[in-house]
């Protein structure tokens, strides 16, 4: 394969983007290039313009993420009011710690942060559904949170991002401003947020490394999710990149190919194909909108329903509550054995496909087989018996016309030699009756086991439906039962009237909503099967000029296709490689037990093996954040290497962010707290460290002043309207010049505040 | 020789048969010639052969599926014409394949009739079916 230089690539994909937007069907191809963020588009120009790849690669490296300037926390959560935490921006003191005791908030700044970019809370989060602060709710009922963060990008532009939630059962509003230098205030910025955020700020598939908690990352190691590790590793190699500029030239070559096709399409019968496959095309793509709709007012709708379960079962008697939390466990168990009784439904189905032919011809294949075992004579199925012999009809024919017997003797034409030769060449079989014979054969000897299949097919599979058809309905009376009781409790109580009719309403909707989109998936379904039989063959190429054209792009496109992916393997590979490496090196300087790191063969499961077994044994539950912690700042510092190796061209938006860590790093094993420190605040980026006071005076502290690395600290303390006793009183921390208390007992407030110390 | 045109052409009155076939997912849109070789098996089976009188959807010579069925097309053309001279012609075994289908998809029509409102026992009386027609063909492992 022809090799390119990056700027050669850059050069193909500018000219595919422009032959693109001549074309008739530029809208689809259009929407695949949108994956292409706007700075791999701007080295794209780069390259149709003749720059060199060195002057792409003269980007300013030493701002290469985005920075946090500020987080501002408004009733979210455990905290109370409006709470400001000013990151530290100085590269030189690039940590900022916050120091927080247990239950006092330590994860709700994380949580705040997530939530402004992906709208939800990590996945191993408490109370997910609970996001505005309580107190406030019970002080104000139309109490609303608010989370606005300003960072700001590698290019210096500044960004305001505001996510607002007016109440529990509300979707929530992000308002994104850009810094005007001009006004001098944040002007709004015009854009899709979700693909705003993928593209700028943070890949999803990175949200667990860089806004890290041990747990989310325990869970994927737990649950062997070596996909969702292998997206988070390729997210932090380039690959991202490659893999949507892949899929963008592969539904460039599909349009380009209908374009010629079309083109070269002369006569009028082509011509009206063609026409009738676009009108196809329109119709699926307007039914799968509609499906598309449907699905999301449905998925919005039933987290509504869960939420109203939850807020009707809350602060209720104990059976309410129970039955509430049992609503909500056994809702996902329904929709599973209600998912696994279709498949089974439709596995049934499809055994008529499989063997409706062998069921309904049965009769007559069977009367072929006793023919051949029985020699039995049967009037109707001479044709068949005859079959048998299979004389070769073009040996016999070449006898008759050389007119000379296997014997000798002379064939003349009318004498009785001649006849009978002519009589057995009549019921010769020539090779294509012998072979159909055979066929035939086959069909009619495998009938039986072919039917004992069915037989046994239809058998245990209607056994399985019959078991989870049973278990469906069990699940059903038991859901029934939990609705009867939460329909039962607080009768008297009016607030509680209101969200069960809510509820109830919500439900009248969901089941709307789902027969809309049943009927849209069948719709959908059809459309799609008809489109395919629709589409027009590709005729022969013309060869005139402008096709000549466009397959010339299609070849170069083709030709990109495969330099991506072959670039795709080689970064994949070497990502793993170095991923591999920082993981030992952290693993050698740190951990005292030995252990290093192992990936099994395509896995991207880290395992850590001890050096005498050479297996990975159960760890403690601090052993597992460990291997959490040494993983997380890998993939960070991986990430971090690229931007001093001459060989990458870019590093992509969205793949480096302020490293955020709410590790627990009083809970370690075979590592201490001052060494965990030093693995984290040692990246070349901003941090962020949420940590335990004991943690933080055991160790961190020390560390973190031995590197002069942090810039700002904050103290979390919750205040309580209680007094709370033995577990919180006394809980003071000496810390420089200042004292740290975590609760405050007897309060007239209920929640946390942020308070900055240095 | 290679053949040029349609191998199979079904009566046009059998369209909305096949449809519902279609909609229910028993057949893809694009397996008309599975979906043939099913009804031909019917209409063999009911010895109801219905010549095509009005062009209705049809499968070309092209398809994949012709060639992969070709045994089950000669299986037909045998049965109906009790001549093996009919292999020899691959054309006419699929013109019978297309009356036996026209038959067979006569009797899913009546079918489909009797279980009208309920499409999803019309799977149910098909199996049923095809099992009582088996039942003492297949040797089975006793059961439990």
């Amino acid at each position: 394969m022809r090799e390119l230089n990056q700027l050669q690539q850059f050069d193909i994909l500018a000219k595919i983007i422009r032959k693109v937007s001549s074309l008739p069907s530029r809208g689809n191809i259009n929407s695949g290039l949108k994956s292409l963020s706007p700075d791999i588009r701007k080295l794209i120009e780069n390259g149709l313009e003749g720059n060199q790849p060195n002057q792409i690669r003269a980007n300013n490296r030493d701002k290469i993420g985005i920075v946090l300037e500020s987080l501002v926390i408004n009733n979210w959560r455990g905290y109370l009011g409006e709470n400001t935490i000013e990151f530290s921006t100085d590269k030189d003191k690039s940590v900022t710690t916050i120091i927080a005791e247990n239950q006092t908030g330590k994860s709700g700044i994380l949580e705040a942060i997530h939530w402004v970019l992906y709208d939800d809370i990590p996945v191993t989060a408490s109370n997910s559904d609970n996001l505005i602060n309580d107190f406030a709710e019970q002080q104000d009922s139309k109490a609303t949170t608010e989370v606005i963060l300003k960072l700001i990008n590698k290019d210096d532009e500044k960004y305001e991002l505001t996510r607002k939630k007016v109440s529990e059962l509300s979707d929530s509003d992000i308002y994104i401003k850009k810094w005007d230098e001009s006004s001098k205030t944040y002007e709004p910025h015009i854009c899709d947020p979700v693909s705003f955020i993928e593209q700028n700020i943070l890949f999803k598939n990175l949200r667990e490394i860089f806004l890290f908690r041990g747990e989310d990352l325990m869970a994927s190691f737990q649950e062997k999710d070596s996909e969702k590790l292998k997206k988070a590793v390729n997210n932090t190699s380039g690959v991202t990149f490659q893999i949507y500029a892949k899929e963008a030239i592969d539904i460039f070559i599909e349009k380009i190919d209908d374009e010629i096709s079309k083109q070269n399409s002369q006569d009028s019968r082509t011509k009206k194909a063609w026409e009738k496959y676009e009108k196809a095309q329109n119709a699926f793509d307007d039914v799968k909108d509609l499906y598309d709709k449907y699905s999301e007012k449905l998925k919005k709708l039933t987290d509504k329903e869960s939420k109203l379960i939850k807020k009707i079962g809350k602060d209720s008697g104990e059976e309410v509550k129970e039955a509430s939390e049992n609503l909500l466990k056994i809702k996902p168990h329904i929709k599973n054995k209600k998912t696994l009784v279709n498949i089974k439904k439709d596995e049934i189905k499809g055994l008529i496909k499989t063997y409706a032919f062998n069921c309904f011809t049965a009769d007559n294949l069977n009367q072929l087989t006793e023919i051949e075992e029985e020699d039995e004579q049967i009037e109707d199925l001479e044709f068949f018996k005859g079959l048998f012999h299979p004389h070769r009809k073009t040996d016999i024919n070449e006898i008759l016309n050389k007119g000379v017997c296997i014997c000798g003797r002379d064939l003349n034409e009318g004498d009785e030699y001649y006849e009978n030769v002519a009589e057995i060449m009549r019921e010769a079989n020539s090779e294509e009756e012998v072979q159909a014979r055979e066929n035939i054969s086959i069909l009619a000897n495998t009938n039986k086991d072919i039917l004992k299949d069915f037989h046994i097919n239809y058998n245990s599979k209607t056994s399985d439906l019959a078991g989870l058809e049973g278990d469906y309905e069990r699940l059903c009376e038991q859901r029934d039962e939990y609705e009867e009781t939460l329909d039962q409790g607080d009768t008297d109580d009016p607030a509680k009237q209101l969200l069960k009719k809510e509820k109830e309403d919500v439900q009248v909707d969901i089941k709307k909503f789902k027969g809309l989109r049943d009927d849209a998936n069948i719709k959908m379904y059809v459309a799609e099967e008809n489109l395919k039989s629709l589409k027009p063959k590709k005729p022969k190429n013309s060869g005139n000029s402008q096709t000549q054209e466009l397959d010339e792009i299609i070849k170069s496109a083709r030709d990109m296709v495969s330099i991506l992916a072959d670039h795709s393997n080689e970064a994949e590979k070497d990502t793993k490689a170095k991923l591999s490496e920082v993981l030992n090196h952290y693993a050698d300087e740190y951990s005292t037990t030995g252990s290093e790191f192992k990936f099994e063969n395509d896995s991207y499961v880290p395992e850590l093996v001890s050096p005498a077994t050479g297996i990975e044994s159960g760890l403690s539950s601090g052993g597992k954040r460990m291997k959490a912690l040494f993983f997380g700042t890998s993939l960070v510092e991986t990430v971090l290497s690229r931007i001093n190796d001459a060989d990458v061209p870019f590093i992509e938006p969205g793949a480096m962010f302020p490293f955020i860590c709410d590790a627990p790093f009083s809970d370690l094993d075979g590592c201490n707290e001052d060494s965990a420190a030093e693995m984290v605040a040692s990246l070349k980026c901003q941090k962020i460290i949420l940590v335990h006071p004991k943690a933080y005076t055991d160790g961190v502290k020390e560390k973190l002043e031995e590197m002069g690395l942090e810039g700002a600290r904050y103290f979390v303390e919750r205040h309580i309207t209680t007094k709370a006793g033995r577990k919180v009183t006394g809980r003071t921390h000496h810390i420089d010049n200042d004292i740290y208390t975590p609760f405050h007992e007897e309060s007239d407030k209920e929640g946390s505040t942020i308070r900055r110390v240095i | 020789m290679t053949l040029t045109g349609d191998a199979l052409i079904i009566d046009e009155k059998f369209t909305d048969i096949r449809k519902f076939l279609i909609e229910q997912e028993f057949f893809k849109s694009t397996q008309n010639v599975e979906l043939c070789i099913f009804a031909a098996s019917i209409g063999l089976h009911n010895k109801n052969f219905i010549e095509t009188e009005k062009r209705g959807f049809v499968a070309g010579w092209d398809v994949g599926p012709i060639s992969e069925n070709k045994g089950k097309a000669h299986f037909f053309g045998l049965k109906y014409t009790k001549n093996k001279d009919v292999l020899s012609n691959e054309k006419r075994c699929w013109e019978i394949v297309s009356h036996y289908a026209n038959g067979g998809f006569e009797w899913l029509e009546e079918k489909r009739k009797e279980v009208s409102g309920h499409p999803e026992d019309f799977a149910k009386l098909i199996l049923n079916e095809m099992r009582s027609l088996t039942s003492d063909m297949a040797t089975l492992p006793p059961e439990d």
